[in-house]
């Protein structure tokens, strides 16, 4: 008897799961997402976490979540990635971090795309954030001045330039503000175009037709990417030189796009959540901003809408698609 | 022989203490603890040795990293102000602005890190300005004549601005060149982010890093790009404080804590330092890891020495410890246990000697005991002699006693003259054999008691056996035998009267026991040697008598031959054995026996002394005395012979009362004359005593000594005066005493030594008057 229980006893031991030092400890992500499915960008994350060490079969779990464009969506995403008691939350676009960011103070909340953490509240300062947010910026404040001098370039004759955008999305306003003051100073027009989802995007450039807007930069946000290849098409059906944040737009058509490698922002991600892992207190990791910005130019699309390419530009270029 | 010894050291009387095993254990400890320390020292400094240069090394290689790190990113900035000084290579004034964009442009796209570029004209106007997040500026000609930048740029053609941390993250450099020194100078924001990229290709084995500090000790570069971006002040390390001041640690705490193995190199001329640092668990890796092995190993071979030790110690202390127990046994008395010891060493030739004493002691033992039994046999034997010895003499002496008893009753019953008489003669015939009885006992209890010392002198064999003849011969012609002596010239080496003692014991058993025929004495020299023979014709000794005859009371035949006590011949061998002369016997039954016994030939051979003749002439009252002279100096008796003789004497001198005896020749002198003093603590009165008594006579004598003391009474005493003589002998002396007292008081140290004329005659005159005195000479 005694002896059939000592076995029991060891069995049981030995099935139940170990907190062993480190290695066989699932570790629990969540992804948060205005994006409406996985994307190439995604994987990036998962391939560099599984660099660090964090296999999705064997000790990572991710939870995934998909605001498929609506905004309204995020919150109550939000919570449930935090009751799902997950160790990190890894979020794309400024609203899912923001929502993230409502959702817990607890939970250590990665951003791997935002487009400017200061100036949407995210954190308190780049070198020390401060409470539960740390992760990647692009910088898109800074970039949006020297989009407009981009199409100012393509196009030297044009007055009359559009912001295409969520005006929901603080980084987008912040975007937007930054092109309006140069534009003042230059003494040309900016206007705000707010189109948040694929479905208004229609109604978004008959308005820019109507008000003869003669070129347009179009914000970066998850939706408008994912999105990319209608607004490329209407672009190009409106025959409207535009300026992309991402060289995806570019990739599928679009004129040119100035702005990060959003898979390195991915990659760069992993080492945050591997940090986090590691017990580091998100309020102590630095925000990184991201230091390498494409110009990608698409030759035909220009010669298409009959622009000349400067040779400066040519120069500022990165590469140049046929 | 003892019992049998028990196994453990506890025979009786031995140590009580338990056997020790001392030894076994010094050993052992004296082994393990030579290795226990050799061993650990050794190892000690092995691992001491392999620290001190693993880490030179690992200093070493790392110090190289270091050096490559710092020229790396010296090359990063080179490479900037190499793409800078195409920039400025021409003249401001030959390039036109739209090509000088263009380059700018290009420049931009070429050089990453370089966020903004701003060109100056030789006066220091800014005359364009590119950007990556902010807009083109051309020809905004803002004065910047004064900026460090340019002044320096064109004073020296290259200006490194601090470092400067944009929206408190990223670190920002501020590099200007002018590549001619006037023309153009180009001022860049070097985003130094970029340097992160190069520090992280930098591998410092599996979890080293190296990072990359400003002069002012603030983080430029990291692997870990957010200690960057937080503005980490390294500073306070003591390895940056140590660079900036020049000297070289080696072991330090990295920013985190952990102990690292630091090594630097300067990036001149921005004044950076790059650190190279390694973690000291990994650095020193091989070191532990070989101090585990070398330690298993020293663990092993401690484990090693000791067994070693012990199995070493138990084979040195077994042979000993096979002594030890082996010589504890001997020791209690098992003498016939030996040691084993198979060791080929000392040991085990100790072991040999050992076993080698134990069987001396055994045969000791043996031999002791076996003495012991011997001797023991022998004394029961002697004993058992004596007894015999005594009932037969007590069987003797019985016979004559009783014959005595009757003759003493007759006589008192006999009345008749002549009877009595004849009863008498017959007791007196008695009492004469039982007194030379006891005589013959006597002699052999005195020979046996060894009271009987031998005076050993030299003289001629004649004399002997002269006396021998005069002895026997009337006895021999009595019986009808024919005794012929035959004499020899031969002087020989003994003692005068035991030696005839012994001859006439002889002589007489051969006229006792032959009943006819004849008797001869005889001399043979034989080997250095004088052979005296007794021959007879007797019934003879059969041989296995031979032996037994010199038994006490062993007589060979009935009293058929009369008299005789059987102990002639005891007598006979225990003089012999006293003398050292062997005595043979040779005889066959029937056919008669020959006696011999062998005496040392004199050293010198001397012719007798012949008696002198005195010259004729007046006739001297002391004319044709026989004058014996005894003194142990010879020139007293050359002197006192030359005085006799020219008085017409006849003198014998000798040394001692022997020697004139054997001088005498049978003769009887008529005065004796002898020294006080004699050789050999012999004195006057004794000489003179024995001489009158060898010779069985009363002669006059007197002493002559230089002695006047007292003392001349004592030796009266000492003489023992057992007869009349020398109580006469003695009041001579106290007269002749007297005589010379008063001489002697007149002319002092007469008589010894030295030649006194006057001495000399007075001398003459004494001598001669106490010789007269002494004759009872009267001289008219």
């Amino acid at each position: 008897m005694r002896r059939r229980e000592v076995l029991a006893l060891l069995a049981g031991f030995a099935a139940s799961p170990q907190p062993a030092a480190g290695a066989k400890r699932i570790r629990r992500l969540g992804f948060l997402t205005t994006a409406s499915g996985p994307a190439r960008r995604h994987h990036a994350l998962e391939d560099a976490l599984a660099d660090l060490g964090y296999q999705a079969a064997g000790n990572l779990a991710i939870e995934r979540r998909y605001a498929v464009g609506n905004l309204e969506l995020l919150p109550a995403l939000a919570i449930d990635l935090v009751r799902a008691n997950v160790d990190v939350i890894v979020t794309e676009t400024t609203p899912a971090a923001l929502a993230a960011k409502k959702a817990t103070s607890r939970i250590p909340i990665v951003m791997a795309t935002a487009g400017d953490a200061l100036g949407s509240g995210l954190a308190d300062s780049l070198a020390r954030p401060g409470g539960n947010v740390t992760g990647m910026t692009f910088r898109g404040t800074d970039l949006a001045s020297k989009r407009l001098e981009v199409l100012r370039e393509l196009k030297p004759e044009a007055r009359r330039f559009a912001f295409f955008g969520n005006s929901r999305i603080i980084p987008e306003q912040l975007a937007f503000a930054a092109m309006r003051s140069i534009a003042e100073s230059l003494g040309i027009e900016a206007t705000f175009i707010d189109a948040p989802m694929p479905e208004s995007f229609q109604v978004a450039f008959a308005t820019m037709a109507a008000a003869k807007i003669e070129a347009v930069s179009v914000a970066e946000s998850a939706v408008n990417t994912e999105a990319c290849d209608q607004l490329v098409v209407l672009a190009a059906r409106d025959q409207l030189p535009a300026i992309y944040g991402r060289r995806e737009f570019t990739d599928a058509g679009g004129l040119v796009s100035y702005g990060a490698n959003f898979e390195d922002l991915f990659r760069r991600a992993a080492v945050f959540v591997d940090k986090i892992f590691k017990g580091s207190n998100p309020a102590d990791i630095p925000i990184e901003q991201s230091r390498k910005f494409e110009l990608v130019l698409h030759g035909r699309t220009a010669r298409t809408l009959g622009l000349t390419v400067p040779r400066s530009l040519l120069a500022r270029a990165d590469e140049v698609i046929e | 022989m003892s019992g049998a010894a028990p196994d453990t050291v506890a025979a009786p009387g031995a140590m009580p203490k338990k056997v020790r095993r001392r030894l076994f254990w010094k050993y052992v400890i004296v082994v393990a603890a030579v290795v226990g320390v050799a061993l650990p020292a050794n190892w000690l400094f092995g691992i001491w040795l392999s620290y001190r240069d693993h880490k030179a090394s690992l200093v070493r290689i790392q110090r190289e990293q270091a050096e490559a790190a710092a020229t790396k990113i010296g090359q990063f900035v080179k490479e900037i102000e190499n793409q800078l000084g195409w920039m400025t290579q021409l003249p401001w004034s030959t390039v036109t602005p739209e090509e000088r964009r263009f380059d700018a442009l290009r420049l931009l796209r070429q050089v990453p890190a370089i966020t903004e570029l701003a060109l100056l004209d030789e006066a220091g106007r800014e005359q364009l300005r590119v950007s990556r997040v902010t807009l083109d500026v051309i020809g905004s000609q803002t004065d910047l004549s004064q900026h460090p930048a340019f002044v320096e740029a064109v004073a020296r053609k290259n200006y490194y601005g601090p470092v400067y941390f944009r929206r408190g993250s990223e670190p920002y450099l501020t590099l200007a060149h002018a590549e001619n020194r006037r023309d153009a100078v180009a001022i860049a924001e070097v985003n130094l982010i970029f340097v992160w990229d190069v520090i992280s290709q930098i591998k410092v084995g599996e979890r080293g890093k190296a990072y990359v500090v400003d002069a002012a000790g603030r983080l430029i570069a990291h692997p870990d790009i957010s200690l960057v971006l937080r503005n980490t002040d390294f500073s306070a390390l003591p390895q940056v404080r140590a660079a900036r001041t020049g000297t070289s640690p080696d072991e330090e705490r990295d920013v985190q804590g952990a102990r690292v193995l630091t090594a630097h190199a300067a990036i001149a001329p921005l004044g950076w330092q790059v650190f190279v640092e390694l973690p000291l668990a990994e650095a020193y890796a091989p070191v532990y890891a070989s101090l585990l092995a070398t330690s298993l190993m020293l663990g092993g071979g401690l484990l090693l020495a000791v067994i070693a030790s012990l199995v070493l110690a138990g084979r040195m202390v077994r042979p000993i410890r096979a002594l030890q127990t082996g010589a504890a046994r001997i020791g209690a008395g098992a003498l016939d246990h030996r040691i084993e010891i198979a060791s080929g060493d000392e040991l085990e030739a100790l072991g040999e000697q050992f076993n080698h004493m134990a069987a001396q002691l055994q045969d000791s033992y043996a031999n002791l005991e076996r003495k012991v039994e011997e001797r023991t046999h022998e004394l029961q034997l002697a004993n058992l002699a004596k007894s015999r010895f005594l009932a037969a003499a007590s069987h003797d002496l019985r016979q004559p006693l009783h014959a005595l008893n009757l003759f003493v009753a007759q006589l008192r019953s006999e009345s008749d003259e002549a009877e009595r008489r004849r009863i008498a003669g017959r007791i007196d015939a008695a009492v004469a054999a039982m007194n030379e009885l006891f005589n013959a006992l006597l002699d052999i209890s005195k020979l046996d008691a060894g009271v009987m010392a031998p005076q050993v002198t030299e003289f001629p064999v004649a004399r002997l056996l002269k006396r021998l003849e005069t002895t026997f011969l009337a006895s021999a012609r009595e019986k009808g035998l024919d005794l012929r002596i035959v004499s020899s010239r031969a002087s020989i080496r003994s003692d005068f009267i035991l030696l005839e003692r012994i001859l006439l014991n002889l002589v007489s058993n051969a006229v006792r026991y032959t009943p006819r025929g004849g008797i001869v004495v005889g001399c043979r020299r034989r080997n250095g040697l004088l052979r005296i023979d007794v021959c007879d014709s007797g019934m003879g000794i059969p041989q296995e008598e031979q032996r037994n005859i010199f038994g006490e009371f062993v007589q060979l035949t009935s009293s058929e031959f009369g008299g005789g006590l059987g102990l002639g011949l005891a007598i006979v061998d225990r003089l012999s054995r006293l003398l050292d002369h062997p005595i043979e016997v040779s005889s066959k039954a029937g056919s008669g026996s020959r006696f011999s016994i062998c005496v040392p030939l004199a050293a010198v051979q001397e012719q007798p002394v012949e008696l002198t003749v005195p010259a004729a002439g007046l006739r001297d009252p002391l004319q044709g005395k026989l004058i014996v002279v005894i003194d142990d100096d010879p020139l007293v008796l050359d002197g006192m012979r030359g005085l006799l003789q020219s008085w017409g004497c006849r003198i014998v001198t000798a040394d001692s009362d022997n020697a004139a005896l054997a001088r005498l020749n049978d003769a009887k002198p008529d005065l004796i004359i002898s020294d006080y003093r004699l050789a050999h603590g012999g004195n006057g009165f004794q000489a003179i005593a024995r001489l009158n008594r060898a010779i069985a006579a009363e002669v006059p004598a007197f002493l002559i000594s230089g002695d006047t003391g007292p003392e001349w009474l004592s030796p009266a005493a000492q003489a023992g005066r057992p007869d009349d003589a020398a109580r006469d002998h003695q009041s001579d002396a106290e007269s002749l005493q007297q005589w010379r007292r008063r001489d002697a008081a007149r002319y002092p140290a007469a008589g010894d030594g030295g030649f006194n004329p006057n001495a000399a005659a007075a001398m003459t005159a004494s001598v001669r008057l106490l010789a007269f005195k002494a004759l009872r000479i009267t001289v008219t």
